[in-house]
């Protein structure tokens, strides 16, 4: 961001005021997503906690039996399906949330311990929590003086 | 910029936003039946007292702010952690004072009754 030049002389101020209402228009626009685009997974992001994995996704209106996922040491496929069909006797006017069946991967950058994978939903979140292997887990050496 | 069409009119002064937090307009669903008008809302990641519906001159307006409890170091990131914002123009046929909200799975469900149908008036001809 360039400094803003709040100069009471300065006649070329109104040129500040200018490119400043303009870094708000781009600023408004870069963070404004629309709801065309239609995506037909759910988005991800996967974190690292120092001792495990957590795995964060986008799921709502999926329940806990709609959503399966399987581990392997090296890596994480959640799967699900989202019904989107119009309740009974409604017609419909808008629909943009489709119907959804995704399955996805993730490559995991280290070995977890699979067995105590755990995963849990809420408020459309999945979370799963991935500990890390003991040969993952970061050790700390120490340094000696001689 | 056809995107924009869906969300508040922006004001018009310059004021500096106070967040980084981005507004996107969720996803919906708007069905009809006699009864009822149905709007169901993609709101992942947000909890019940998250949510705020106000009905004013007949728009209603539904703002929703996200959680924002995640930790650690982001390996790989496609969520962005957004509040969300829509509004809806809603015909006169609907009762406000009845309209109805719940949150599931992260799915609002919006119901908005239709008022009981205006009763049909008998004009009597006076004669003179």
């Amino acid at each position: 961001m360039l400094t803003y030049w709040m100069d009471v002389n300065d006649p070329f101020r109104a040129f500040d005021a200018m490119r400043r209402r303009m870094d708000q228009v781009f600023r408004d626009y870069d963070q404004t997503a629309g709801p065309r685009v239609r995506i037909t997974y759910p988005r991800a992001s996967l974190r690292d906690t120092t001792d495990s994995f957590v795995l964060t996704a986008e799921v709502p209106g999926l329940g806990e039996n709609d959503i399966q996922i399987s581990a392997t040491m090296e890596s994480l496929t959640i799967s699900g399906e989202r019904k989107g069909k119009a309740p009974e006797g409604y017609a419909a006017h808008r629909q943009e949330r489709g119907a959804l069946r995704f399955a996805r991967s993730f490559a995991l950058p280290a070995k977890i311990d699979v067995d105590k994978v755990s995963a849990s939903v809420k408020h459309g979140v999945l979370t799963v929590t991935m500990p890390k292997h003991p040969e993952s887990q970061p050790r700390a050496i120490t340094v000696k003086a001689q | 910029m056809s995107q924009d069409q869906n969300l508040a009119p922006k004001t018009e002064s310059a004021a500096e936003p106070t967040t980084t937090r981005p507004v996107v307009a969720p996803t919906v669903d708007i069905y009809e039946n006699e009864r009822e008008y149905l709007i169901l809302a993609d709101l992942p990641g947000v909890p019940t007292d998250g949510v705020r519906i106000r009905f004013e001159n007949g728009e209603l307006s539904l703002d929703a702010t996200r959680e924002n409890g995640e930790t650690g170091e982001i390996i790989g990131s496609e969520i962005v952690v957004a509040d969300y914002r829509r509004l809806f123009r809603i015909p006169e046929t609907v009762n406000s004072d009845a309209i109805d909200a719940k949150l599931q799975n992260g799915v609002l469900h919006l119901v908005l009754p239709k008022a009981g149908k205006a009763r049909p008036r008998q004009i009597s001809v006076k004669a003179n």
